[in-house]
């Protein structure tokens, strides 16, 4: 586990005022929603401006892409990594 | 009654506009009468009055919709498509259309008719339009059936107080699933001549992006939405001219309010009613000191019976229960202050959940024997359980640990309800916390949430498991409550509870056919601490009738002993 995976999954817990999740626990690979984690649409939201304030990302692509990044902690850290690099 | 706001007679009475724009592209009013025409023919193969309908698809939904009403046929609407959902639905109507298992179809192309075979008359005003499905305070939920006549006076009324602009597009937040949505974003829209995007704008960003191609628009959105909007983007730049932001659903902060109307550059009106009452009354904020006070629209006034209970009367109000669930404070001017809600229903995110379905679903199974839901405002608005176990719960919650039973409740929720409503906090407790006249307070529920959880079980890493002989290693949680006891400096954990564990887990891996008589050789010979890792290995003598049981780490022995039974 990277540095920024962690690092996400604390920014995700503590923006969402998670329970009953430690970062640790949080699979890489596990999705976000749904299933995994069990986000909603309001999640989705924070994490979204989250992201915005702490690495100055800004989702400007369509929601289908979004989604995408938002899939799991490496998906977001592949667009965390991918805007750095820019 | 005006022509201009026909849901029955649009075809004349409708602005010369395009119905909806998806993907970009323009559907006219050709593409929508050639669509309801086609669901009109998949219709006609099926007897039956009342249909459920389900899409994300404005434009298909609308479709639907009025192709069923040409039918004479009742659409009722649920708020999610979630399987108990529709399958609840579909014990009382006649089959289902749209997004849902076994959804009767569009006939492929081709096979229906070419030519647009239907007049596009013959709607009625006197005719159910719509049941809504919404929750009710019994926890059921409930049908609010609207009439044609009924949903064409609610727009009456509010053209009156927000004349549409013919032409302008329409962004949404919210699903037309819901009457705020059903009127804002498609009923509305459909008959001033507004165009909808068909797709939801999920994020702040998407209505900053499809805004972009467009001249002038309206935003219909929700507290949820507007209280997160992304400052940081470009709104100023925009050409595009927002006309009017419409939040409804819940209440919106007045900074939220003014921060969202000054970014878009335009009036944002709050607009508050229900399922029940259709449009109550609107307000918008201003800078001035103190809230702004809610105004009726236009034919909305109130009666005030007994207790204080208000009345709503209009043409459109739901007759059957035409009283409000909120407390208000009515000034002589005739407006009025939201006071608060005097039922079990709560809103989270704006979605109205029965807190008592909540319970009845969690108490129907097996490992709960009581549940109270409530909701409690941390972050956000939330929806948190305090929980009774079963006695086969509570081997669960030994076995597996509170996050596993936590997920197979919240999975059992999720087959009814939406996410944002399932319960983001559990609390399992002994007893209910009650006071002293035996009530059960909110205050009492929400302060239990304010602890973080008490375990009551080591979290087991692994079982190796012999006929006769166990080894569990586990680790020792610092949020065990045994922890929480007398020497706050130096956690331990209790002689007491090392026995009880022991005696708990050989009960459920050995065969055991007596009850418990005494112990023997009780050795406690190092402390266990928050966080120790710990092999407790139980062995079963069966002739004997007694388990031996020792807590070991890399410290070395703990404690060890025997359990005898007879």
């Amino acid at each position: 586990m990277t540095a920024l995976q962690t690092e996400l999954k604390e920014m995700i817990i503590e923006c969402l005022d998670l329970e009953d999740v430690e970062a640790e626990e949080i699979d890489n690979d596990d999705p976000l929603f749904v299933d995994g984690l069990g986000l909603d649409s309001i999640d989705a939201l924070e994490i979204g401006l989250a992201l915005q304030k702490r690495y100055g990302i800004k989702l400007d692509s369509n929601s289908e892409e979004t989604r995408a990044h938002f899939a799991n902690v490496n998906a977001l850290a592949d667009l965390v990594k991918n805007h750095r690099t820019i | 009654m005006s022509k201009k706001f026909s849901l029955s007679n649009w075809t004349e009475s409708r602005p010369n506009q395009n119905v909806a724009i998806r993907c970009g592209n323009e559907l006219t009013c050709e593409d929508f009468k050639t669509n309801v025409y086609r669901w009109h023919q998949a219709l006609s193969q099926y007897v039956g009055q009342r249909w459920v309908v389900y899409h994300s698809d404005p434009f298909e939904f609308l479709s639907i919709v009025y192709a069923l009403w040409y039918l004479k046929r009742v659409a009722c609407v649920p708020g999610d498509n979630r399987p108990a959902t529709i399958s609840r639905l579909l014990n009382d109507a006649d089959g289902g259309v749209g997004e849902m298992e076994n959804s009767i179809t569009l006939l492929p192309a081709g096979q229906d008719s070419e030519t647009l075979n239907l007049h596009f008359t013959g709607i009625d005003r006197e005719q159910v339009a719509v049941e809504l499905y919404t929750s009710g305070s019994s926890g059921e939920p409930k049908a609010i059936a609207k009439t044609i006549g009924q949903l064409e006076s609610e727009l009456q009324s509010l053209e009156q107080q927000f004349p549409a602009v013919p032409g302008a597009r329409i962004l949404s937040t919210v699903s037309h699933q819901h009457l705020y949505g059903l009127t804002f974003r498609l009923l509305r829209p459909f008959s001033s001549g507004q165009p909808f995007l068909t797709e939801l704008c999920e994020y702040t960003e998407d209505i900053f992006n499809n805004a972009q191609h467009l001249t002038q628009y309206v935003l219909v959105a929700s507290p949820s939405h507007i209280s997160r909007v992304n400052e940081l983007l470009a709104w100023s730049s925009m050409k595009a001219e927002c006309l009017n932001i419409f939040s409804a659903a819940a209440p919106l902060k007045k900074a939220d309010a003014l921060r969202m109307s000054k970014l878009l550059n335009a009036p944002l009106v709050e607009i508050y009613g229900s399922s029940e009452t259709g449009v109550i009354a609107w307000r918008k904020q201003t800078e001035s000191k103190g809230e702004a006070r809610w105004q009726c629209v236009p034919d909305v006034s109130f009666e005030i019976e007994q207790q204080d209970l208000v009345k709503v009367c209009s043409d459109f109000v739901d007759k059957s229960s035409p009283y409000l669930n909120d407390q208000l404070k009515i000034h002589p001017d005739g407006s009025f202050e939201l006071k608060g809600r005097s039922d079990l229903i709560v809103k989270i995110e704006g979605k109205r959940v029965s807190l008592n379905a909540i319970e009845s679903v969690l108490s129907q199974h097996e490992w709960v024997s009581e549940a109270k839901a409530f909701s409690i405002a941390r972050k956000r608005t939330e929806v948190a359980v305090v929980l009774i176990l079963s006695e086969t719960g509570q081997i669960q919650l030994m076995h597996c640990g509170r996050p596993k039973v936590i997920k197979t409740l919240r999975t059992l929720l999720l087959q009814s309800f939406e996410t944002i409503v399932v319960p983001r906090r559990w609390r399992f407790v002994d007893t209910m916390p009650y006071n002293s006249q035996g009530k059960i307070t909110l205050a009492s529920l929400q302060a239990l949430m304010e602890q973080p959880a008490l375990l009551k079980w080591p979290i087991i890493k692994s079982i190796d498991k012999e006929t006769a002989e166990v080894k569990i290693a586990c680790v020792m949680p610092k949020e065990l409550v045994y922890f929480d006891g007398h020497f706050e400096q130096a956690p331990i954990l209790p002689g007491v509870v090392q026995v009880h564990w022991a005696q708990k887990y050989a009960a459920e891996y050995f065969v055991i056919s007596g009850r418990f008589s005494h112990l023997e050789v009780i050795k406690f010979s190092g402390v266990i601490q928050p966080e120790d890792k710990i092999d407790l290995v139980l062995v079963f003598n069966s002739q004997k009738q007694k388990v031996s049981f020792s807590y070991r780490s890399d410290k070395g022995l703990h404690s060890s002993g025997r359990i005898c039974f007879a």
